[in-house]
């Protein structure tokens, strides 16, 4: 079967996230000042296939911990559909 | 001695790294490709250069840290062997876990080049045994992603097992144009692991290496490496 991963990567809280206070200054000084704050992160959508749902979340799963999300510094989410 | 450098695709001053340690010793340098090799055995040293290995995908140094060759070269780690990363290099390291901590965007969101200021913080690793603790060397540094994080416990850590080889010399601890130039923890441009046989700077000092050159500080780095190798071989740290 054929599932279809939308993998959300953001750093994690208390890392500083430059870019994505620099969007949030930029939206500010255009004219939204109610903007308090923009984080940035990746997306990764991923197409896998697996015997069942278990464990194409397992595979992602484990793309993420091994590549997509460094431990240190990210964390990670993800939603799984089948397709 | 036998020294690997570790080409991937995309690195690139492999061959800067090569004429850098035959200007300061005899030793043999031979380019390994990380696409076509599956051993790194028979080396006495694995360097893994700068640049933007696979072109910098997912996080800088990321693609390369999952390839096959550095399983091989966490191995070639485990078992004492030295391996040092300057650039890309030391963000492979950092992304193959084999450094604690991580590179991210510079705290200025933009590239920098420039030169820098570092000061050695020790004198004992196999990065510095040429220099003194204290000893401020002038290299330079290009980089994007340079911006060196660890966990306030981790930092403690390297503090406290004298894992933390350079430092931004005129750092405040936090980003500033003359002094840390990307925003890195407590100042840190090099560490090392706990064992010391694993070492990471993100500057490069094969970049001032030639005496023509306003500064050749970096070949103090390079000597240091040839002298930790021609000593006892084992981890810097544990020989005096």
């Amino acid at each position: 079967m054929t599932y279809e991963a939308r993998v959300y990567v953001t750093l994690k809280e208390g890392v500083l996230d430059p870019e994505g206070r620099v969007i949030q200054e930029r939206l500010a000084a255009g004219g939204r000042p109610h903007v308090e704050q923009v984080k940035t992160g990746r997306f990764y959508q991923i197409t896998v296939t697996a015997a069942s749902e278990e464990e194409a979340r397992a595979e992602v799963d484990a793309m993420c911990r091994e590549l997509l999300a460094h431990s240190v510094t990210q964390t990670y989410t993800f939603t799984l559909d089948r397709v | 001695m036998r020294i690997a450098v570790i080409r991937f695709p995309g690195s690139d001053s492999a061959e800067a790294i090569a004429g850098a340690l035959q200007q300061v010793s005899q030793c043999y340098v031979e380019e390994v490709w990380a696409e076509g090799s599956k051993s790194v055995n028979g080396f006495d040293a694995l360097i893994l250069p700068p640049g933007h290995s696979y072109g910098d995908h997912v996080r800088p140094g990321a693609l390369a840290a999952a390839t096959p060759l550095m399983a091989e070269v966490q191995a070639f780690a485990d078992q004492g062997g030295l391996v040092i990363g300057f650039g890309n290099g030391a963000q492979i390291l950092c992304e193959a876990r084999l450094l604690p901590g991580a590179f991210l965007l510079n705290a200025s969101t933009r590239f920098v080049c420039q030169a820098v200021s570092l000061r050695v913080e020790t004198n004992t690793s196999a990065l510095t045994r040429a220099c003194n603790t204290g000893e401020i060397l002038e290299l330079s540094v290009a980089h994007k992603y340079g911006r060196y994080y660890v966990e306030p416990d981790t930092l403690t850590q390297l503090e406290a097992n004298d894992q933390i080889v350079f430092r931004y010399a005129a750092g405040q601890g936090e980003a500033s144009a003359t002094g840390n130039p990307n925003g890195s923890t407590a100042d840190v441009a090099g560490v090392a692991n706990e064992q010391g046989n694993v070492l990471g700077l993100i500057a490069h000092p094969e970049r001032c290496v030639d005496p023509a050159l306003a500064s050749h500080d970096g070949l103090k780095v390079f000597e240091s490496i040839v002298a930790h190798l021609q000593g006892d071989g084992t981890a810097g740290r544990s020989v005096q």
